[in-house]
């Protein structure tokens, strides 16, 4: 992998000192970029550059750096994650820019995500979302009933882990012009519904989760489908259909 | 003070049931009034938090990540280990127990490993209770595959992604707990101390990362459950947040570490592709079922392939040399991690790495693409088929088996794994290493706990595959519950720990000072340069091979370092707001001491043992060549008057269910 | 759930917009079936089309669906009124550089504006022709050529009433003297489009008319499959039907619908 002629790049980046603080956008310089680079290497450089000058290096949230932890979490070039398909911001790498480039790196903006510092963000609100159902009540004993004794059809447990795959980043939330969590809870309201463990709690699950999520000032859905397209994980809009029915029927049911 | 493993006696299946009979157990009503520290949210944090609270302790939960969701146990792919015998080939309890135990080189605590290997049935059963979707066959039962360094199926897995899986099972279970208010989440918070009162550990001291604020949190027991610190050399596997400090500030106030040199390095891993790289990236080892690994067999070769001269393809089967088929016939590509990692650091100092650094070699699909491509087309019936059709059909089944591997590789890389051999180099993984814990889990200070990859754990010298997944859960949900109360039961007339106790003060002061001195330092160099020195002298001369004189002077390196770090490091912005240099600073500051004790724990160790191969401790065709006469024990470290002064403590492992062999996979 | 929940969960009124959406859908058949008879030319074309327009102001079932439509209308508005002001609220501060058009189409992310654009054009529709018709005491009836005017029951003389309003061009009634007199909506529509009639303004109308359509087009591309979506209705199977469906929907409903004051004001001459 030979590293080639470095690119040069123009940053407008989102300073902001604290919550309280108004922010605003910063330009930077910076120079010799390997195409071979992530994303976040790249600002790691670029942070190395600021540390040099005395200028204060910034914050960016990121952790396994292999598109697994769902901490990173760049709205870049008017997209969350940048302009690849189906990677985290740490997995982008400097190839697809060019040198001379312009880029845009904003934190992941909705009200629920109230931006801690310059890109970092505030994403309890989903924590708090799977606090109030995301679970099947099973405390840990060890005598539950053996695994094999509750057989589950291939094709609802495949669906089942393909919604559980969601790595919670909140680029959905970040995509959607409406900052609606709507892909995020019907993941996981998906999964736990297809499967023989979560039926007992289906309906105040689904209820429940709903009602944080509005609580917590995310948007409404216009079905728009920019956060299956943004999605990391490729989780699909099947989740928010199934999550609606799921919402009807418990609705229906009830008896409050 | 002596080492007392607490291990029950008794025939070794009986144990652990006969240890939990004879244990303190703590009434309801007086768990209420007990708190518990966990920090970590790892499978072995989050489990220990979510069943501790299930019980009803009052639990509360430290992460430096913003969600307790984020914690590196999310990254792990292959599987989780379980002794269920599904696949009806033969597996149980013994037979895991003695692989963990061969895998490990023989440096584990039998009765350790034994419980480990019986409770691996109830961590599945737990798992699917919770909803963790495993992989199913068609009948609707759970599906197993097989690892590297054992003959049975008995790994459950959820694609690559069985970490994920797993951890947010333990994530949910946790968070219904915190929903109930039984545990209280501390995001975004960074244990720094340990507080000891009255040689007990009571507390500890967390820094909100947010606001930069110090905070004082008190308990009856701590638990730390804070994962490795293969981040010690930089670049490793691990997350960039992933750090030892907590372990290390329990090793500070007493906690002895055992076996620091330990370390696993994984042999499939994308290779460094300049000096920016922050961190590696693990190629699943399922691939080595399918992949050949090759360097060329000439200098001249490898020299074309370097300068673009010539493509890996172009070469003929008669110009490579398959390292590990020729070396080990009968293992071939699939000997264990520490052999193959060896081997290709082997090649790869001989110069045959195939790239600009000098440190990759090949790992060849195309051997199995058209294996497979014709079987394919002998099933459709296709006569005379062509090259291309035939390789098409071969991608096809390759990509079904480990298409998310490949895509991931192709977008790191850029390059088609397909249709040009991939590069990969060896990379640090896991520590195998950690706080010395007895059987109930307790490190060496009283009420202070270590799960997890924490701990030094049941994995010996070498840990086999899929079984950190085991050995997390297990602490968490199954180990811990328990043992904890048999120390716990002496405090249900303590009442709250105050936290305005004069150790509580000391101890924040101490953390206090501490950071002010690195933000006040005012000196020209950044954190990561510093860590990256440190990664290099780790790499270089604790890595995969290690001998006297390079252990010698990585001891000095590090020292120089440290004073560096000390005189001359640069940490912007303050102490009382979101800095993220800040915390790097402390981190590395723990790792560079952390390090001298790994290189002396190395140099003390002569033999080679697992991940640990000594130069001078080897059989003459170049293997690992174990001592057990001299060093079947459990080398015990504690910190001295400074870190360059660590005294030994000895644990003896003595093995009367296992017979001591020298592995061999020629 | 009580009423009040329902109204504040995000979900039901994602419901209640697809349901009204979907009513609304056919409500635009209907509407446009009878449009359809504008189409035919001559006598017969006007007396049909003003018996059509006199069946759907007088049958009282009609009514009853013409009024719900008008609630549901209403619902729809109201709702989504209330989701874009949640909407605007959940992201209080904007991207300083954002590139929506990489992962959403121009159609989903304009359902408000093209909405909004739609009721401005209903109430104008409702002042051009409904509007008078129902208010205007001196809305034109139908006349056939000997001066006859016509009736829902049949044919009468008007020719000593059309003595008292001479003078002016077009023969305009009192609506309530004349009872069961038979409005004349086919001419006034008619003329409304008419180059000769009303020149530059029939044009501006049409172009008017044919743009209002272009913002039903792309409310309905994306609205009819999105209710579907609402709705719970998401099968592998089906959609690429519902999708199909609701494109040859968004497409043939408006471009009939523009289709007619075009050919009006075409062939009007």
């Amino acid at each position: 992998m030979a590293t080639t002629k470095g690119m040069n790049l123009t940053l407008k980046i989102w300073r902001q000192k604290d919550a309280n603080s108004k922010g605003k956008i910063e330009t930077y310089r910076i120079k010799d970029i390997s195409e071979h680079m992530s994303f976040l290497e790249m600002m790691d450089v670029l942070n190395e550059q600021l540390i040099s000058e005395n200028k204060e290096p910034v914050a960016f949230d990121h952790d396994c750096r292999e598109g697994i932890c769902g901490s990173c979490s760049l709205h870049i070039n008017g997209e969350p994650h940048g302009p690849d398909r189906g990677v985290t911001t740490c997995q982008l790498h400097m190839r697809k820019f060019n040198s001379g480039d312009t880029i845009y790196i904003e934190p992941f903006r909705a009200k629920a995500f109230p931006v801690i510092k310059d890109l970092v963000v505030d994403r309890s609100a989903f924590d708090r979302i799977i606090q109030s159902g995301g679970f099947v009540s099973v405390n840990t004993s060890g005598n539950t009933q053996d695994a094999n004794a509750l057989p589950i059809p291939k094709a609802d447990a495949d669906k089942a882990f393909d919604a559980a795959t969601c790595i919670g980043c909140g680029a959905c939330v970040a995509s959607c012009k409406n900052a609606s969590a709507m892909l995020f809870v019907s993941a996981k309201v998906s999964q736990l519904s297809l499967l023989p463990q979560g039926q007992v709690e289906r309906e105040e699950r689904v209820l429940n989760m709903v009602n944080q999520m509005d609580d917590e000032g995310f948007g409404n859905c216009t079905n728009t489908g920019a956060c299956e397209v943004e999605c990391p994980k490729g989780i699909s809009l099947e989740n928010i259909a199934r999550m609606n029915r799921e919402f009807l029927k418990a609705t229906i049911h009830s008896e409050e | 003070m002596a080492l007392d493993s607490k291990c029950p006696t008794g025939p070794i299946d009986e144990q652990w049931t006969n240890h939990k009979n004879n244990i303190n157990v703590v009434n309801p009503a007086n768990k209420r009034l007990i708190d518990v520290i966990v920090v970590g949210t790892g499978l072995a944090g989050g489990s220990a938090a979510a069943s501790l609270a299930e019980l009803g302790y009052k639990v509360k939960s430290f992460c430096f990540q913003d969600s307790p969701r984020r914690a590196h146990s999310i990254a792990a792919q292959g599987g989780i280990n379980a002794a269920k015998n599904y696949q009806n080939d033969g597996d149980s309890v013994y037979r895991l127990f003695y692989d963990t135990v061969k895998g490990g080189d023989y440096r584990a605590r039998e009765s350790n490993v034994y419980r480990l290997a019986e409770v691996s049935t109830n961590i599945i059963d737990q798992c699917v209770a919770q909803g963790v979707p495993f992989a199913r066959e068609y009948g609707g039962l759970l599906d197993n595959r097989s690892f590297g360094g054992v003959l049975v199926s008995r790994t459950f897995y959820a694609k690559g992604q069985t970490g994920q899986q797993l951890l947010l099972g333990a994530y949910s279970a946790m968070s219904r707990q915190i929903g109930k208010g039984k545990i209280e989440m501390f995001n975004r918070h960074e244990m720094l101390e340990l507080v000891i009162v009255e040689g007990k550990a009571r507390g500890i001291i967390a820094r909100n990362l947010v606001t930069g604020e110090i905070e004082r949190h008190s308990a009856h027991a701590v638990v730390l459950a804070t994962g490795g610190y293969g981040n010690v050399f930089y670049l490793s596997t691990n997350a960039m947040g992933s750090n030892a400090t907590a372990s290390w500030r329990a090793h500070r106030k007493g906690a002895f570490f055992a076996n620091p040199c330990y370390t696993q390095i994984h042999p499939t891993c994308i290779p460094r592709s300049g000096d920016y790289q922050s961190k590696l990236t693990l190629m699943s080892e399922s691939l080595r079922n399918d992949g050949r690994i090759w360097v060329p067999k000439s200098i001249e070769n490898v020299e074309a392939i370097r300068t673009g001269k010539k493509k890996p393809t172009e070469l003929t089967e008669e110009e490579r040399d398959y390292y590990l088929e020729r070396r080990y016939p009968s293992f071939g590509n699939l000997v264990p991690r520490d052999v193959a990692s060896r081997a290709a650091k082997e090649r790869c100092d001989a110069g045959f790495g195939v790239n600009e650094t000098g440190e990759a070699v090949y790992l060849d699909f195309s051997a199995a693409i058209l294996r497979y491509g014709k079987e394919v087309a002998t099933v459709e019936g296709i006569s005379n088929p062509s090259e291309n059709k035939i390789k098409a059909l071969g991608e096809k089944v390759i990509e079904n088996k480990y298409g998310n591997l490949f895509q991931m590789y192709e977008k790191i890389t850029d390059d088609n794994p397909y249709k040009t051999p991939m590069q990969i180099y060896p990379a640090v993984h896991y520590t195998m290493g950690g706080l010395w814990v007895d059987y109930n889990l307790m490190t060496s200070i009283a009420g202070c706990y270590a799960a997890g990859e924490a701990n030094f754990s049941d994995h010996g010298a070498n840990r086999l595959g899929a079984s950190a997944l085991m050995q997390g859960l297990a602490d968490g949900y199954f180990v811990l519950p328990y043992t904890i109360g048999d120390y716990l039961a002496n405090d249900i007339r303590t009442g709250a720990i105050s936290t305005d106790s004069v150790e509580f003060e000391e101890a924040e002061n101490a953390v206090q000072k501490r950071l002010e001195k690195l933000i006040n330092n005012n000196g020209s160099k950044s954190v990561d340069y510093f860590h990256k020195q440190l990664g290099k002298v780790m790499w270089e001369k604790c890595g995969m091979a290690r001998n006297e004189g390079d252990l010698k002077s990585a001891i000095a390196e590090i020292q120089q370092i440290r004073e560096d770090f000390e005189k001359n490091v640069k940490v912007p912005g303050g102490m009382f707001e979101f800095n993220p240099e800040l915390e790097k600073a402390a981190r590395v500051a723990d790792f560079i001491e952390l390090g001298e004790l790994f290189a002396h724990d190395a140099l003390h160790r002569e033999e080679s043992c697992g991940g640990h191969f000594r130069d001078e401790s080897q059989t003459e065709d170049g293997e690992a060549k174990r001592d057990d006469d001299n060093f079947a024990f459990v080398s015990a470290w504690e910190f001295g008057v400074s870190p360059s002064e660590p005294k030994l403590h000895k644990e003896e492992l003595k093995f009367s269910n296992i017979e001591l062999k020298q592995r061999s996979y020629k | 759930m009580s009423i009040s929940a329902i109204l504040k969960s995000s979900i039901a009124k994602k419901w209640l917009m697809a349901l009204t959406g979907l009513f609304l859908c056919l409500f635009l058949v209907g509407h446009l079936l009878g449009n359809l008879q504008l189409f035919i030319g001559g006598w017969d074309g006007t007396v049909k089309f003003n018996e059509y327009a006199e069946f759907m102001s007088s049958n009282p079932i009609v009514q009853t669906v013409a009024w719900i439509t008008k609630i549901l209308i209403g619902v729809h508005v109201v709702l989504a009124l209330l989701l874009v002001i949640n909407n605007r609220s959940a992201r209080s501060t904007n991207y300083t550089y954002n590139r929506p058009d990489k992962n959403a189409k121009f159609s989903s992310r304009t359902m408000g504006w093209m909405g909004t654009l739609l009721l401005v054009f209903i109430v104008v529709h409702l002042i051009n022709f409904w509007a008078p018709m129902h208010y205007d005491n001196e809305f034109p009836v139908q006349l056939n050529e000997a001066g006859n005017y016509y009736t829902a029951d049949g044919i009468e003389q008007v020719n000593s009433y059309l003595q008292k309003v001479e003078g002016k061009q077009h023969v305009f009634i009192n609506k309530t003297d004349m009872g069961l007199a038979m409005r004349d909506l086919a001419k006034v529509t008619k003329d409304f489009f008419s180059k000769t009639e009303n020149g530059v303004t029939a044009l501006l109308m049409m172009i008017l008319y044919a743009i209002a359509m272009l913002a039903v087009a792309f409310h309905l591309s994306h609205g009819f499959a999105s209710a579907f979506q609402s709705l719970g209705i998401n099968h592998k199977r089906y959609n690429g039907m519902i999708k199909l469906a609701g494109m040859a929907f968004s497409f043939v409903v408006p471009f009939v619908f523009a289709a007619i004051p075009i050919y009006l004001y075409v062939t009007q001459a």
